[in-house]
């Protein structure tokens, strides 16, 4: 019986070590917190799948909880962080929602949610960084494989047509 | 919904830009923005009512796709698994660590492919079975380029990985077949390195497994006690090599004895399969192949004819039938039963000589070869000690008070040929400490001779407590034999 404990808690005391280690990792800014917590990314995709079902049934706050706990959990998930992104625009916190698509462009220059969204951001702020945003939307998503990516594709062809339109009423103008 | 496409438009096309050449180049446009203006108006120009029908379009596709719709989509690659936990443990993964061995192999290939392409004189842009054999016994080559081509000819599973690796072979794998051709190119070996390297970051590094230090087991000995081991660490032999001696006779270290000048076991301490030893000797089940192979060796005529007929060769039928046969001995049919239960073993037997390929026949030559290769005919290690005690056990002439006589014998001469070798070790330790100056080098070492020495010392202790504890148990059990013979007598005295 005594053996037992004993080994019980040479096996305990393994564990211990194995978590005061990741945890120094997490200190140092080594490590995420989601690799302190053993979280997987296939647990983190589960976790934001029900993120987006919340939204899309306007769930907003508890979206928002959700992404943050993500974008905490790990701050180099460029997904977390777009997809944080769009609650808060939808929330109307259009600052945080651009730190948000920033943050992601950060760890991924090329993420499609993140251009697309902010793109759109900046172009009603009327900032021409949005063009370019967009159009690098289109390239990184060429075939629409993200709602953003197609949204962004339908931005494009439209500014581009009324922008056309401008130009010839502007060509007929004295 | 979207008003704001006017101001986008007017930044678009502000007054300054109306030459719509300069849009794209002038504002940081990508070429895509400024082509599509370009095309548009085009059409537009040419017929108002294309451009108002795309208009429409458009307007559905933006109500189709709505503004910050939130979805979730992770980073590409191996990307987007950073910051998350590996599938397993840190310090698990489901890979075999023989994969650390085949990655490195595949780095020191890829760096010196055409290295190895050019030394039959010829850039064929691919490697075969049999060039990679050639380099491993080159000794004008690096013992990692070495290690590396030993690895894949002895690692025919992971050969035939690369061999059907290729640009398509991935997405298709029927593409596969295609390249498998018994030749590998580089095109191949970059992918193959690409897919380790994505299999090691989904299912974890696999970690090498600790190996206790060989150095006890395999020191060479040195007062020529019979029956002990010879020398195995491919080092210069000190004792004499005796090319006649049969199989079961001593064996000396391989490179520039046999027949194949250097087969390079003393090469390589590459960074594939540490060096001398065979690679693949670290797989937990090795030990087990090599016993089962000279099981196979000794008992060749049994497996050749198990299923009937003698044709000097040994199939996955003869091995069945061994299995199948009642009158057949443990030994055999574990033998058997490990070569059903490991093809892949069976495999890298079958094609040890490199005779024919993949046939799914073990001919004569194949167990010699392996044997020869992995070293595993030496005489006095683990099976050839399982045999002499086997063999004790298995023998009917002696009565059981015999046997265990016999078998405490056996250990007590291990255990004597143990001291002796320790014994010596220490002798050196001491001519070492002798030699040593008083310089801070010298100092270094002189301390790490001590540490070896109170190792020693111990080990000695240990050794002299279990020989003596060994005549012990003898001594007792001889006593309580000849007791009971003698109250066996007396009462049969008695009776």
């Amino acid at each position: 019986m005594g053996r037992v404990i004993k080994h019980e808690a040479a096996v305990a005391m393994r564990m211990e070590s194995g978590a005061v280690q990741r945890m120094r990792s997490f200190a140092r800014g080594e490590a995420t917190w989601a690799e302190v917590e053993g979280m997987t990314f296939e647990e983190a995709k589960a976790i934001a799948q029900v993120g987006c079902d919340l939204a899309a049934a306007g769930r907003l706050e508890e979206a928002r909880i959700l992404f943050e706990g993500l974008v905490v959990g790990n701050p180099r998930d460029a997904g977390a962080h777009a997809a944080l992104g769009t609650v808060y625009q939808k929330l109307g916190r259009l600052e945080e929602a651009i730190a948000e698509y920033s943050a992601a462009l950060a760890r991924d220059a090329g993420h499609p949610v993140a251009l697309a969204n902010r793109g759109e951001l900046y172009l009603r702020k009327g900032e021409r960084q949005g063009f370019t945003d967009l159009s690098n939307a289109v390239e990184v998503d060429p075939h629409g494989e993200t709602a953003a990516g197609r949204r962004a594709r339908a931005l494009v062809k439209s500014i581009t047509l009324a922008a056309v339109e401008k130009l010839k009423q502007d060509a007929q103008q004295p | 919904m979207v008003d704001f496409l006017k101001g986008a438009t007017n930044l678009l096309a502000s007054p300054e830009g109306t030459a719509v050449e300069g849009a794209g180049d002038t504002r940081g446009m990508t070429p895509l923005i400024s082509h599509s203006i370009k095309t548009v108006e085009g059409v537009a120009t040419g017929n108002v009512l294309l451009a108002a029908s795309g208009a429409v379009g458009v307007a559905e596709d933006l109500k189709k796709n709505p503004a910050a719709k939130t979805e979730y989509a992770a980073a590409s690659g191996a990307a987007k698994t950073e910051g998350y936990a590996p599938i397993l443990p840190t310090g698990t993964s489901a890979l075999d660590p023989k994969m650390l061995d085949y990655e490195a192999a595949l780095k020191v290939l890829e760096a010196n492919f055409d290295q190895l392409d050019l030394a039959d004189g010829k850039k064929s842009g691919s490697l075969s079975k049999e060039e990679l054999r050639r380099a491993a016994n080159d000794m004008s080559l690096s013992p990692q380029l070495r290690s590396a081509a030993r690895f894949l000819t002895e690692n025919a599973a992971l050969f035939e990985r690369v061999d059907s690796s290729g640009l398509l072979a991935r997405f298709m794998p029927v593409v596969g077949k295609l390249y498998n051709d018994d030749r590998i190119k580089l095109s191949g070996v970059r992918s193959e390195l690409k897919r380790v390297g994505e299999e090691f970051a989904r299912y974890g590094r696999p970690e090498r497994p600790r190996t206790p230090k060989p150095e006890a087991e395999t020191c060479p000995p040195s007062t020529g006690t019979p029956g002990t081991r010879p020398p195995s660490t491919g080092g210069p032999s000190p004792g004499t090599p005796s090319p006649g001696t049969p199989s079961p006779g001593p064996r000396p270290p391989t490179p520039g004895t046999g027949p194949t000048p250097g087969t390079g076991t003393g090469g390589g301490q590459g960074p594939v399969g540490g060096g001398g030893k065979p690679p693949t000797s670290k797989d937990p089940d090795f030990r087990e192949y090599l016993d089962a192979v000279a099981v196979l060796r000794d008992n060749w005529g049994t497996f050749d004819t198990a299923a009937g007929t003698k044709d000097d060769r040994v199939t996955r039928e003869d091995m069945a039938a061994l299995l199948a046969n009642p009158a057949a001995s443990s030994t055999l049919k574990k033998a058997a039963q490990f070569f059903k239960d490991h093809p892949e073993y069976f495999d890298r037997l079958e094609m040890a000589a490199g005779i024919d390929g993949r046939d799914g026949i073990i001919g004569w030559l194949d167990v010699k070869a392996e044997l020869e290769l992995s070293g595993g005919g030496k005489p006095g290690t683990s099976p050839t000690k399982v045999s002499s005690a086997r063999s004790i056990v298995d023998n009917p002439n002696m009565s059981i008070e015999d046997k265990v006589q016999a078998i405490l014998g056996a250990i007590s001469t291990e255990t004597d040929a143990e001291i002796l070798q320790v014994m010596d070790s220490m002798a050196s330790a001491g001519e070492d400490r002798a030699a040593l100056g008083t310089s801070d080098a010298d100092k270094k070492k002189a301390a790490t001779l001590d540490g070896n020495m109170r190792e020693l010392e111990l080990r000695l202790q240990r050794l002299l407590e279990k020989r003596k504890s060994m005549f012990d148990l003898m001594s007792n059990m001889s006593a309580k034999f000849n007791e009971m013979a003698k109250t066996a007598i007396s009462n049969l005295r008695g009776a």
